[in-house]
């Protein structure tokens, strides 16, 4: 009770500390120009690109219309979206924790009056921001040379529907990294785990293909899972092909994710520091 | 490279296996770990094109049992970067903390004794993996198997193991040449967004630069096509010369770009 | 002059670094990224350096001197910016693998062998990459384990070793291969006194046995003054001094420093004593809460001691020639460029 009560205490403190944390990120990760430019802009552009002649590839073979409900069009739209959300989600590179433990750099940290969560906001707020206003420019850059082809939301409601979902998804997916970099205080390596999160939560969100076009056992399975309410709902939401109803239970299945996944984040956390050495190479 | 400096190098790549035996014999759940990590890696590719195929029988003239060789060959040579090529994924970290200084000074070419250090025996876990999917999709895309198609096929893992190690040293080109800048890891993202895909989605001319000059789409279908026959022989001997030319421009671009290193301020 | 063809030779060598530079405030932070403010940092300026076969040359001068640039450039790790360094008589960034095997480097701070695993093995990698025969490899393993008596820790990781027993594995991979040219990058940092002198007197020996070129940087003039012939000081990328150590001794052999303890009742050191000293011709060069060293010509110690003893309740003191350390602060301090003795 004692620990809330201090918790709170601090709360305003850390919520202040929040924006520089926040510029302090923003000035590591601008720190390499080109770098910065390739992979906030143009990162997870390349796959939907290539992806867009393996659908026109697969149209033209068939000579149908439609693949399950969603037309070429649909599907580049489809596409679109996806490389717009996939630039809003962190990726295991957004936090070098598990490097932090193993060379023994945590120590920093834990000497600072801030709690280590308050830097770990800081970077996905700062992540967040930079990301939003890179999705943006990607959206209005294709709008511009591609109008009539470009996807537009199907409505306000629609894209502040799937602006919720992302924020609350893309939160979760940080989370599940944190988790997983922290396992760092036990194993002598996680950056394979990191990745193998990474696959399957790619094929799981339809960021590789859309869940619509998979067998309908496999779609009931992710219609569980955040990544598939982070990226594939959002989409189909923006396309029109999801309503309100959906929207809620997405909430509901995120929001749910959240919690349990702060709530291991923070358990991982406090376990693992009672194990750190503060020692490395 | 002479012969001399050629059998020194494979006594090098050995001493690199044998520490790398000794590493790993420490740290097993890194080990299974890493195993698992590929096989996922390996299924969610498998699981992307089954379902495309499941609505279609033919993407750009290839058909199913076609693709599962082309992505056999994907799995092979990205099994070789793991057993072999694992430390340049750090490279760009590496670069910036200037890392590279005491392959400088040694006796060897810098590019092998820096990008295959990390010999990794998981690695060859997965290359049994991927060689097992690899004949697998061989065995059912070709009627017989021959003592000529195994050639052809060895030869055309050979290629593929080439073709990779030459984008390897191309992405390490980029980190060198604008530095510091993690430029790399978007051409790595770039270049497996086109590997895993035929490359005759993409028009003639594109094409031709992918399989040719910037060669990414060689990492896959020019071993496959050679060994579903859609080379003749001497059209098989020109792409593999020329690739091999291509190789060696590629490393003696990536010791002109050395000058580039900066090492760290000190 | 050396009569001895050089072995590494520097001619008007410069490196020069660019810097990101950003400017203040969030809007300094967007302007720094649209448009990037570089300052150029120059690390070498003008050196000019020859070094004879089996020489020990100590190389010395404050953070950012540009020690360690130097080595880097002589070493072939990084291009100079202007001049030309040769190291066997070619160009140092363009070595030849044959000319590699005739060298070595050792940086104190940062690990050249494997670190998960034992350093034997990372021996028997460096053998193959130096192409040393088997039975020679076995002998020098062998005698150099025992020289700096870590035998029994030859089969144990690295990282678990002592700071001190990994440099000292670091050294065994560094003369494995019997090099002519070591460079030794602050070699005994971090490390204890016992392992400090026996790094120190195995470098001495390796040299006097196998006439080995030792170039060695270092912030410890025990270093420098137990091991080294010839002495470098480096001062922001300019050579401050070039030459030997006994030269150097004999410009100020005929000063001593002495160095008073003070009693707890004993009146303090203050500004207005100086012209106590000015008598003499001492000059005070440290002052500490209770003790006082000064530099005063020989031939006015004995004076100068006895004032000494009526200014202050003197506890102890000590006369010393001058350590070798205060002829340094005394370079720097003037900041005179002396002529190569």
């Amino acid at each position: 009770m004692s620990r809330a009560r201090a918790l709170a205490a601090s709360l305003p403190e850390e919520l202040h500390l929040l924006p520089y944390v926040a510029a302090y990120e923003w000035r590591k990760a601008t720190a390499f120009r080109a770098g910065f430019v390739l992979n906030a802009l143009l990162r997870g552009v390349p796959r939907p690109v290539v992806m867009t002649l393996v659908y026109l590839a697969m149209f033209r073979s068939t000579g149908a219309a439609e693949i399950r409900g969603y037309t070429f069009v649909d599907l580049v739209h489809f596409l679109v979206w996806t490389a717009a959300i996939q630039k809003c989600i962190p990726d295991w590179r957004s936090l070098d924790l598990a490097e932090q433990i193993f060379d023994g750099y945590v120590t920093k940290y834990l000497v600072m009056p801030v709690s280590y969560f308050t830097l770990l906001w800081g970077r996905f707020l700062q992540f967040t921001a930079v990301q939003l206003l890179a999705a943006a420019a990607f959206w209005c850059a294709g709008a511009l040379v591609l109008h009539s082809w470009w996807p537009q939301p199907v409505s306000a409601v629609a894209l502040a529907q799937a602006a919720t979902l992302l924020a609350l998804g893309t939160g979760c997916y940080l989370l599940t990294y944190f988790i997983l970099n922290c396992l760092a205080f036990w194993l002598d390596v996680v950056w394979s785990l990191l990745n193998m999160f990474m696959f399957v939560a790619a094929f799981m969100s339809g960021m590789l293909v859309p869940v619509a076009l998979m067998p309908r056992a496999v779609r009931g399975v992710l219609e569980v899972t955040f990544p598939y309410w982070t990226v594939n709902a959002p989409v189909e939401l923006l396309l029109g092909r999801l309503g309100p109803a959906d929207f809620r239970f997405g909430l509901a299945v995120l929001a749910t994710s959240f919690v349990a996944l702060h709530g291991l984040a923070f358990v991982t956390w406090r376990r693992g520091l009672r194990r750190y050495a503060g020692v490395g190479t | 490279m002479s012969a001399n400096a050629f059998v020194q190098h494979l006594r090098i790549a050995g001493q690199y296996a044998r520490i790398g035996v000794i590493r790993k014999s420490q740290f097993r759940v890194e080990f299974w770990s890493q195993v698992v990590m590929d096989c996922c890696w390996y299924a969610s590719h498998v699981a992307v094109f089954e379902v495309l195929y499941a609505h279609v029988d033919d993407i750009a003239g290839w058909n199913r049992e076609q693709f599962r060789v082309l992505l056999g060959f994907l799995f092979v040579s990205d099994a070789f970067m793991m057993v072999w090529l694992g430390q340049m994924w750090r490279f760009w970290r590496d670069l910036k903390d200037g890392k590279l200084d005491s392959f400088r000074v040694r006796p060897g070419a810098t590019l092998f004794l820096y990008g295959f250090q990390q010999f990794s025996v998981e690695g060859c876990v997965n290359m049994a993996v991927a060689m097992t999917y690899l004949a697998y999709g061989i065995g059912r895309a070709c009627e017989h198997v021959t003592l000529g198609l195994v050639l052809v096929t060895l030869i055309a893992v050979a290629v593929s193991w080439w073709v990779r190690t030459i984008l390897v040293t191309f992405y390490g080109l980029v980190d060198l040449w604008l530095l510091g800048s993690d430029a790399g890891q978007f051409v790595n993202e770039a270049i497996h967004a086109v590997a895993d895909r035929p490359a005759d989605v993409f028009g003639a001319r594109v094409r031709t630069f992918l399989l040719y000059i910037l060669p990414v789409g060689a990492l896959t279908q020019v071993p496959a096509g050679m060994v579903l026959g859609r080379y003749t022989p001497l059209g098989a001997v020109v792409a593999v010369g020329w690739l091999g030319m291509l190789g060696v421009g590629m490393f003696a671009a990536w010791n002109r770009g050395f000058r580039r290193y900066e090492s760290a301020m000190g | 002059m050396s009569i001895h063809p050089s072995i590494l030779e520097c001619r008007s060598v410069g490196k020069v670094y660019s810097a990101q530079v950003r400017g203040a405030g969030t809007l300094g932070i967007l302007r720094g990224f649209v448009r990037r403010q570089v300052r150029e940092h120059v690390a070498l300026a003008n050196i000019d350096l020859a070094v004879a076969p089996g020489e020990i040359v100590g190389l010395i001068g404050a953070n950012g001197a540009g020690k360690t640039t130097l080595v880097k450039c002589l070493t072939g790790i990084i291009p100079a910016s202007s001049g030309r360094c040769e190291l066997f008589g070619h160009d140092a960034f363009a070595l030849t693998r044959a000319d590699k095997r005739r060298l070595s480097l050792v940086m104190g701070q940062r690990s050249q062998l494997w670190w998960d695993i034992p350093a034997i093995d990372s021996f028997r990698l460096l053998r193959e990459i130096y192409q040393v025969d088997a039975a020679r490899f076995e002998r020098r393993v062998r005698e150099q384990a025992e020289r700096l008596d870590v035998t029994d820790r030859l089969q144990v990781q690295l990282r678990q070793l002592s700071l001190g027993e990994r440099m000292k594995m670091e050294i065994i991979g560094a003369f494995l291969h019997d090099p002519e040219v070591v460079f030794l990058d602050e070699p005994t940092i971090g490390l204890d006194l016992l392992s400090q002198e026996t790094i120190r007197t195995f470098l001495r020996e390796v040299n006097r046995e196998r006439r080995t070129t030792v170039i060695l940087t270092s912030h410890d003039m025990a270093d420098i003054e137990e091991t080294c012939d010839r002495l470098v000081i480096l001062e922001a990328g300019r050579i401050l001094f070039d030459g030997d150590l006994v030269g150097l001794r004999r410009r100020f052999v005929g000063r001593r420093a002495v160095e008073v303890h003070l009693e707890a009742n004993s009146r303090p050191w203050s500004a207005e004593l100086d012209g106590e000293l000015e008598r003499f011709g001492a000059v005070l060069v440290r002052e500490a809460p209770r003790a006082l060293t000064f530099e005063v010509d020989a031939e006015h110690c004995q004076p100068f001691i006895q004032h000494l003893f009526d200014l202050f309740q003197v506890r102890d003191l000590a006369v010393e020639r001058q350590p070798l350390e205060n002829l340094i602060r005394e370079i720097f301090r003037t900041g005179e460029l002396v002529e190569a003795s």
